[in-house]
């Protein structure tokens, strides 16, 4: 580009001005000729002519002699807290090396650099987190799932939004086949169980009592439940529903209740538990038995029950 | 006394110059400071019985935006690949500048750091990676800026490396 002698003058002085630069002339073998600008300003002079040029200066190792192309390194940290521009320039028997002063540049991108690269390893370490909330989560609900516990989450609409795998497998569905479905239509209560439930999903903190509930499974076993209704911490409009099985623990106490029964007596004690035992075991023998005891302990009723225990029970009324 | 530059390169933020510090001047810093450009620092050491002085090259790392300009690595002796344990992608970064480098200056020694080896619970690295990467010639270390672990080792191999 021509400009007017003065326009081109008045650049150059801006430039230098701006730029401060400092120069080499280093020959072909190596040798540092020349040098001359503002080498003081960043801290590398005195030099020795006729030396070697990367014994007196660090950076040009290995980078000379060019190959006849000229190339530039950016922001060279060189002295200090000063930065520069390294623009290497193929020259008669040699190649110029001119140092530029870019420190306020350099400052300026590191500010830039520098929020950008702790954005992106903000980034990383959010996407890192989401990983391990997401494998949490699936570690803790495999475990969940393994439980008996049969846990349900409602919307405020009645809406059966999360049922959880003991559940799917109780009522023989799926998930996909919750979508969008109101717990009257989920849970095959009975008409009374779905009024004492409803009015817990209403209003889950007035009874700390659970609200025992049958459950007749599509496999046609009916099941007892235990039905505790939270609101979910989360969202107070839903509900968290937790069902306890308790099935086998009545079938248990059931059986205790028949163990507790002989005939027509009625007794759990060790005592009784030991009569029981001992008319079981004289109505198996062929022979008479007396009882004996004080008016009112029941001796009738002993008499009874052997006789009925007895497989020689004649059909004779007593 | 022989001169010789190696360069430090690997992906932003995987300790590069945390490196160099600790094994120029024994420091550690935990605060991260990003690396404008390049900065070139100075150590001598004994190889074999001979006085070597390193040129280190602590240059920028590589970002999504920017890839380091082969530039800084003309006249490079050797070079050390940084990649962070717990950053995967920082591997496949260092592969990709490996590639790089040879088809500017050539086949030239390298070795591997694997750095932050100190953050050992959120580690990503098994072992048959690190032995997948040796199986294909490539020397690996396991490194640890803060702690010290494998830097001294990880320089050493290099130089003489350099020196051979």
């Amino acid at each position: 580009m021509d400009l007017p002698a003065p326009i081109g003058e008045h650049l150059r002085s801006l430039f230098v001005r701006s730029q401060f630069p400092a120069y080499f002339f280093v020959s072909h073998d190596g040798i540092l000729v020349e040098w001359g600008g503002d080498c003081d300003r960043y801290g590398m002079t005195p030099f020795e002519s006729g030396a070697l040029a990367c014994d007196q200066i660090d950076f040009l190792e290995g980078m000379l002699p060019l190959d006849g192309r000229w190339f530039h390194l950016p922001r060279l940290l060189i002295h200090e807290f000063r930065v520069v521009d390294v623009h290497f320039i193929p020259g008669d028997g040699g190649d110029w090396v001119v140092l530029l002063d870019t420190t306020e540049a350099a400052n300026q991108e590191a500010v830039a650099q520098q929020q950008a690269n702790d954005l992106s390893l903000l980034k990383l370490d959010h996407l890192k987190m989401l990983a391990q909330l997401r494998a949490n989560n699936e570690n803790l609900l495999a475990v969940f799932n393994q439980l008996r516990l049969t846990t349900a989450l409602i919307s405020e609409t009645g809406n059966v939004v999360f049922l959880s795998r003991s559940g799917l497998n109780l009522l023989h569905t799926d998930a996909d086949a919750m979508q969008g479905r109101t717990w009257r239509e989920v849970f095959p209560f009975s008409k009374t169980d779905a009024e004492q439930f409803e009015q817990l999903l209403a209003n889950p903190r007035a009874s700390h009592e659970r609200l025992r509930v049958d459950l007749k499974a599509t496999s046609g076993r009916e099941r007892w439940f235990d039905v505790d209704v939270r609101a979910d911490p989360r969202d107070v409009t839903q509900r968290i529903v937790y069902f306890y099985d308790v099935s086998d623990l009545l079938d248990l106490r059931n059986k205790l209740n028949e163990n507790a029964r002989f005939q027509e007596m009625v007794g759990k004690s060790h005592l009784m538990q030991q009569v029981f035992q001992l008319i079981r075991d004289v109505a198996r023998v062929d022979a008479t038995v007396l009882i004996e005891g004080e008016t009112g302990t029941g001796k009738e009723l002993v008499a009874r029950a052997i006789h009925f225990s007895s497989p020689r029970k004649p059909s004779l009324p007593m | 006394m022989v001169k010789r530059k190696i360069c430090m390169l690997g992906a932003f933020s995987v300790g590069k110059t945390s490196l160099v510090s600790r094994f120029v001047h024994s420091l550690f810093s935990e605060k991260y400071h990003t690396t404008i450009g390049v900065k070139v620092d100075k150590k001598q050491m004994v190889i074999n019985g001979e006085d070597l002085s390193l040129l280190i090259w602590d240059i920028y790392g590589e970002d999504d935006i920017q890839e380091v300009r082969m530039n800084y690595v003309r006249g490079a002796a050797g070079y050390l690949l940084v990649a962070d344990g717990t950053r995967r992608d920082t591997l496949d970064i260092a592969q990709r500048i490996r590639k790089r480098v040879e088809s500017y200056v050539g086949k030239i020694p390298f070795v591997l750091l694997i750095n932050k080896s100190d953050l050992t619970d959120v580690w990503m690295f098994d072992d048959a990676t690190l032995e997948s990467l040796r199986g294909e010639g490539w020397t690996v270390i396991r490194t640890s800026a803060k702690t010290g672990e494998g830097v001294e080792k990880g320089f050493a191999l290099l130089a003489k490396a350099v020196l051979e």
